[in-house]
C-alpha cells in the first residue's frame, strides 16, 4: 500500500521534470527552426507572417544568394582564422603558463599570478584600450584578433587548479630522471590536463567565432571583417 | 685528491645546490616573462589613458595642446544635477541585473539536480547538448531571434499572444521599458542555463555514489538525498562562483545590452558599460574615461572584499 503511494508520487514528479524540461528545451530549439523554415519557405508567405510551424514552397534561392554575396568567403575565411589560430594561442599559452604558475619556486610568483588575475577585475576603459591598441598599430590588423587573447586570466586559473590537483610524485620522479620544465611540460603535464584543455578550447573558440566588439571597435576596413560584423553590412 | 668522495660531498653540495635552485627560480620567471610582457601591454598599458580624465580631451587633438582640468570630470558626477541622475539611473540599471543575476545564479544549481533525477538516460543526454546550443549562438543572432519572434508585426509570439488575447494589437515586447530587467535576465538565461549546468552536472558526477547508498539502506526519501548529499557537494563550486560574480557586480559586460538597446528601452537598459560606450560614442572622452576608471576601482575593492570575506568563511582564498 505505502509503495504504491511512494510510486503515485514518484509517477507525478517524474511526468513534471520531464515536461518541464522538454518544454525548456523547445524553447531553446524552436527560435533556431523556426528562423530555418523561414527561411526555405516562399518569402511572401514568410514576410506575411504565415510561417510558423512547418515550411510551406519550399525553395532554396535565399541560399544560393547568400553564397553568392561578394565578400562572404572572405570574412568567412577571416573568422576561422581567427578562431583557429586564436584558440591555439589561447589553449597553448594557458596551459604553458598555468603549469609555470604552479611552481612554487618561481621567482616573485604569488604577485605575477595575482596580476594576472586581477586583471578579469579591471579594465582601463574603451577609449585607453582603443587608444592603446592604435598606438599599437593594432587597428585594421589581423593580429588585432589574436594577440591579445594570449592571456585569458580564467583560462589560467582553470589550468593551475588542474595541474595542482597531479600528484607531485609524477614530476618529481620526471624531473629525477633529467627532465627540464619543457619536457616535464610536453609529456607529464600536456598529457595529464586534456580535460581541461578541452574545456578551454570549447570556451575560446566560441568566445573567437561569436565576438564582435573588437571588429566594430578597431577595423574599419571591410577587408578585416569576420562574419559576425558582416550582417551589418548585408 | 686522496679525500674520500663521502667526506667531499657534503660540504660541496649546499653551494652547488643553492646556485642550482637561484638558476631555477630565475629560469621559471623567464619562461613566463614573455606572457607577463603581454599580459602588461594589452592590461597595464592602457591604464596609462586613464590620464585623459583630468583632461579636456578631444581625439585629434594632442594632449599636449588639450587644457589641463584636474577632477572636472569626476566632479560633474555629483555637481551636475542632470549628469548625477543619469549616473544613478545607470548605476540602478547596473546593480539590479547584477543582483537579479546574482540571485537567479541558483538556477543551474536546480537545472542540474533535476536533470540527474531524470531516469531516462538518452532523454537526459538529449536535454543536455540541446540546452546549450543557445551558449553557442552571439548576443547579435539571440537579438535577431528575438527579433524574428517578438517583432510587432509579424513576431510569431507577438502573433499568437494577440490572438489569445494576451496583450493588445500593436505591444511591443522589444521596445517596452517596463520589464526589461526581466527580460534580459530571462534572455540571459535561455542563453547560458544549460551550459551553465554543466559545471554543476560534473561536479554531482563526482560525488561518491556509495554516499546515496548508504542512506538508501535507511531509506533516505529524495529530498532527504538531494538536501544531505547533492547540495553539500555542490556548495563549494557555488560559492566560488558567487564570489567571482560579486567582484563582477558592476561589470555585466555590453554585448548583450548593446544588441537589445533601442531608442524606446534605453533609460532601464543602459548599464555601467553600455553608458561608457554611448557617452564614448557621443564624443565625450574625458568622461568615459573617468566613468570606467571609477567602475575598475569599485570591481577591485569588490574582489578584495570578497576574497577576505571568503577566507574568514572559508578559509580559501580566491585570487
Amino acid at each position: 500500500m505505502r509503495k504504491k503511494k511512494l510510486t503515485a508520487g514518484e509517477l507525478i514528479f517524474q511526468i513534471m521534470i520531464y515536461t518541464l524540461f522538454g518544454l525548456f528545451t523547445l524553447s531553446c530549439i524552436y527560435p533556431f527552426y523556426y528562423l530555418f523554415i523561414n527561411t526555405i519557405s516562399s518569402n511572401d508567405l514568410s514576410a506575411a507572417g504565415y510561417i510558423k510551424f512547418y515550411p510551406r514552397q519550399i525553395h532554396f534561392d535565399n541560399y544560393s544568394k547568400v553564397l553568392r554575396i561578394s565578400g562572404l568567403g572572405h570574412a568567412a575565411t577571416v573568422s576561422v582564422y581567427r578562431t583557429v589560430v586564436g584558440t591555439l594561442l589561447t589553449v597553448g599559452s594557458s596551459a604553458f603558463l598555468g603549469y609555470l604558475f604552479t611552481k612554487k619556486e618561481m621567482w616573485g610568483r604569488s604577485i605575477w599570478y595575482r596580476s594576472v588575475v586581477v586583471t578579469m577585475y579591471f579594465s582601463a576603459g574603451l577609449i585607453p584600450w582603443y587608444i592603446t591598441m592604435h598606438n599599437l598599430h593594432l587597428t585594421n590588423n589581423y593580429l588585432a584578433y589574436i594577440l591579445p587573447t594570449i592571456i585569458t586570466p580564467f583560462n589560467i586559473i582553470l589550468v593551475k587548479t588542474f595541474v595542482e590537483a597531479i600528484p607531485p610524485s609524477l614530476e618529481e620522479s620526471a624531473s629525477m630522471d633529467g627532465a627540464g620544465y619543457m619536457r616535464v611540460f610536453w609529456s607529464i603535464i600536456v598529457p595529464l590536463t586534456t580535460p581541461i584543455l578541452a574545456t578551454i578550447t570549447i570556451f575560446s573558440a566560441v568566445n573567437q567565432w561569436n565576438s564582435f566588439i573588437d571588429t566594430a571597435f578597431l577595423m574599419t576596413d571591410t577587408k578585416y571583417f569576420t562574419l559576425n560584423s558582416c550582417y551589418g553590412v548585408i | 685528491m686522496g679525500v674520500p668522495a663521502g667526506e667531499l660531498l657534503p660540504s660541496v653540495d649546499p653551494v652547488h645546490r643553492s646556485r642550482w635552485k637561484m638558476k631555477k627560480k630565475h629560469k621559471l620567471f623567464f619562461m613566463a616573462f614573455p606572457f607577463l610582457v603581454v599580459t602588461f601591454i594589452f592590461y597595464y598599458l592602457p591604464i596609462s589613458g586613464w590620464i585623459y580624465a583630468f583632461y579636456d580631451f578631444i581625439p585629434g587633438i594632442p594632449l599636449s595642446d588639450t587644457p589641463y582640468v584636474g577632477l572636472k570630470w569626476f566632479k560633474t558626477i555629483v555637481s551636475n544635477p542632470t549628469q548625477t541622475a543619469e549616473v544613478l539611473r545607470v548605476l540602478k540599471n547596473t546593480l539590479a541585473m547584477s543582483s537579479l543575476g546574482l540571485i537567479t545564479s541558483i538556477f543551474p544549481v536546480i537545472f542540474a539536480i533535476m536533470l540527474t533525477e531524470i531516469k531516462s538516460g538518452w532523454y537526459r543526454k538529449l536535454v543536455q547538448t540541446l540546452t546549450t546550443i543557445p551558449n553557442f549562438i552571439s548576443w547579435i543572432l539571440v537579438y535577431a531571434l528575438a527579433f524574428s519572434l517578438f517583432s510587432v508585426d509579424n513576431g510569431v509570439i507577438t502573433h499568437i499572444l494577440v490572438q489569445l488575447g494576451v496583450v493588445d494589437e500593436g505591444y511591443n515586447f522589444l521596445a517596452s521599458s517596463s520589464n526589461i530587467w526581466v527580460t534580459m535576465i530571462v534572455w540571459y538565461w535561455w542563453k547560458s542555463l544549460g551550459w551553465g549546468a554543466i559545471l554543476y552536472l560534473a561536479a554531482i558526477a563526482g560525488i561518491d555514489q556509495e554516499l546515496y547508498e548508504a542512506v538508501e539502506v535507511d531509506g533516505a526519501s529524495r529530498f532527504r538525498k538531494i538536501w544531505h548529499i547533492t547540495i553539500p557537494g555542490l556548495i563549494p563550486t557555488f560559492f566560488v562562483l558567487l564570489l567571482l560574480s560579486i567582484g563582477n557586480l558592476v561589470n555585466n559586460g555590453m554585448e548583450q545590452y548593446f544588441a537589445f538597446q533601442n531608442a524606446m528601452n534605453k533609460d532601464s537598459i543602459e548599464v555601467l558599460d553600455l553608458y561608457v560606450y554611448n557617452i564614448a560614442f557621443a564624443n565625450n572622452f574625458p568622461f568615459a574615461t573617468a566613468v570606467s576608471m571609477l567602475k575598475s576601482v569599485v570591481s577591485v575593492i569588490l574582489l578584495f572584499a570578497a576574497n577576505t570575506l571568503s577566507k574568514m568563511v572559508r578559509d580559501e582564498s580566491i585570487i
